[in-house]
């Protein structure tokens, strides 16, 4: 599940127009942004795509995104999660009263994504960036009394990904257009997955405006999750699609904020609820 | 002097609380004769044992009051403890806080129908499937739970286990047998608790690490 949480949590910090997408950064230049990003869940989408309930989990992370152009083609990204809160809540009987099971949290370094980003064309008008991602493990696998919280996967994996933008001018504004694939491959007996994307957003004075749809899929080599670290039962073969709107504020040139919120509208072993986000990015 | 606000929200933001659910776990109270036999020799006698389980499937300790429908076939004590007086046919019914439960009972010139087995039928309570048939008993000086070869659920569930209960909503004061072994086919686990097999009333299958029930089978006889 952490796995596709740190998807989605990526997704939901890096929408801003100054990084991702087809664009790399210019020699130099870079992108920060500290964000919060959290879900709570107390029902989730099952293998057949139909929602059951669940005890309520919730999952809170602290990150830094960070992007540098090393040189006006090469950008270097880190995504550093450097306080990922998990917990399950406690569970009353409605009946005495009691509580029946103690709910419990862990804290931790969560998983840490390297990336490498080489812009393929960078002259418009269609921007083309290709990208390898390291996803390293840092995060707690096995939490809590039973292993069944997580701030990690546990699992290095690969990502092999191509970002195409263009942007035009309509009345003086410039909206921008951005598609992106990626092939995830995975470790440790998890199936491999594809990933896509959609994403438009403009710039309006001081406000930018976003709206993006990404999902994921699973080729599903690997069948079932007995083998698959910990004991939660979105360990493998977990897809969704998403539908995320993000509005962002700029005070000037360097610095601003940013909220979204993300939906998934159809899924298969993931939680069923909006995860939101809040950040404040910097362009030095 | 914003951006320090925002700052400390972030912060606050950081430290998500550990809240509560609640968990319907409501059911209906009821007396259960734990040891019923079909018929008992005339002139002999059987110790009747009988279960209080109150509104959430747990035993409580409760004064029985043992009856017999018909005191000049069957006599019964405040114990429990039955003898046939003749050939015939009566009730057994055991009483304990308003709550009862009954058992035809035929003397005889034999005793028989002591339980040895119990059967349920597995069916599913949430959107993944679950099907097939557990059976509980006695092999061998130990107690055993089977599933047969029409056992099937998906594997799309890792951390499915199985549990012995008097309520199926909750796995509170429940027996837990065993994480599931294999998602389809027979399997056989040893219960390491020697058991009454007429203890537990329902075999539960629940995904533990987020506590949603999965299945149920109530066991019968």
């Amino acid at each position: 599940m952490k796995k596709t949480l740190l998807s989605i949590i990526l997704f939901g910090t890096v929408t801003l127009t100054s990084a991702g997408d087809g664009w790399v950064q210019s020699k130099k230049e870079g992108y920060l942004k500290l964000s919060q990003w959290w879900l709570v869940s107390d029902k989730h989408y099952t293998s057949t795509g139909q929602i059951d309930p669940n005890q309520t989990r919730a999952t809170y992370v602290t990150s830094i995104y960070g992007e540098y152009g090393i040189s006006d083609r090469l950008t270097a990204v880190l995504y550093f999660p450097f306080f990922t809160r998990s917990l399950s809540y406690d569970q009353e009987s409605a009946t005495t009263g009691e509580i029946i099971q103690e709910g419990e949290a862990i804290n931790s370094v969560g998983d840490t994504e390297l990336t490498v980003k080489y812009g393929l064309l960078q002259k418009g008008p269609v921007f083309l960036a290709g990208s390898y991602s390291l996803g390293i493990p840092f995060g707690t696998v096995e939490g809590g009394s039973d292993g069944s919280l997580q701030t990690g996967i546990g699992e290095f994996y690969h990502i092999f990904r191509l970002d195409a933008s263009t942007s035009f001018n309509i009345g003086g504004k410039y909206p921008f257009v951005s598609v992106y694939g990626a092939y995830n491959q995975r470790t440790k007996n998890y199936s491999n997955e594809f990933r896509y994307g959609f994403k438009t957003g403009v710039e309006l004075n001081k406000w930018i405006l976003i709206l993006q749809a990404y999902g994921v899929g699973s080729f599903k080599n690997i069948q079932n999750n007995f083998n698959t670290t910990g004991t939660s039962i979105f360990g493998n073969n977990m897809e969704f699609f998403t539908i995320s709107p993000e509005v962002g504020f700029k005070f000037n040139d360097h610095f601003g904020l940013s909220a979204n919120i993300g939906a998934a509208i159809w899924g298969r072993l993931i939680l069923a609820a909006p995860s939101y986000s809040v950040g404040v990015f910097w362009i030095p | 002097m914003r951006k320090d606000y925002f700052i400390i929200g972030l912060m606050f933001c950081m430290f998500g609380c550990i809240g509560t659910d609640i968990v319907d776990d409501f059911v209906e109270a009821k007396v259960s004769i734990d040891n019923p036999i079909s018929s008992l020799k005339v002139n002999s006698s059987y110790q009747f044992e009988a279960t209080y389980l109150n509104n959430i499937g747990v035993a409580e300790a409760a004064a029985f009051e043992w009856k017999s429908s018909d005191v000049s076939v069957l006599s019964i004590d405040n114990e429990g403890m039955a003898t046939g007086l003749k050939l015939g046919e009566a009730m057994v019914i055991a009483t304990a806080n308003g709550l009862s439960d009954s058992l035809s009972l035929i003397v005889s010139d034999t005793t028989t129908g002591v339980v040895q087995e119990r059967v349920a039928e597995l069916k599913t309570v949430s959107s993944y499937p679950l099907s097939g048939r557990a059976i509980l008993k006695k092999t061998g000086g130990k107690t055993v739970l089977e599933f047969d070869d029409t056992f099937n659920t998906t594997s799309a569930l890792p951390g499915l286990y199985v549990y012995l209960t008097n309520n199926v909503k909750s796995i509170n004061e429940a027996l837990e047998v065993a994480k599931v072994k294999a998602f389809s086919g027979a399997q056989s686990y040893e219960i390491s608790e020697d058991i009454a097999l007429t203890k537990y009333g329902f075999v539960l299958f629940y995904c533990k690490p987020f506590l949603v029930p999965v299945g149920d089978g109530e066991l019968k006889p």
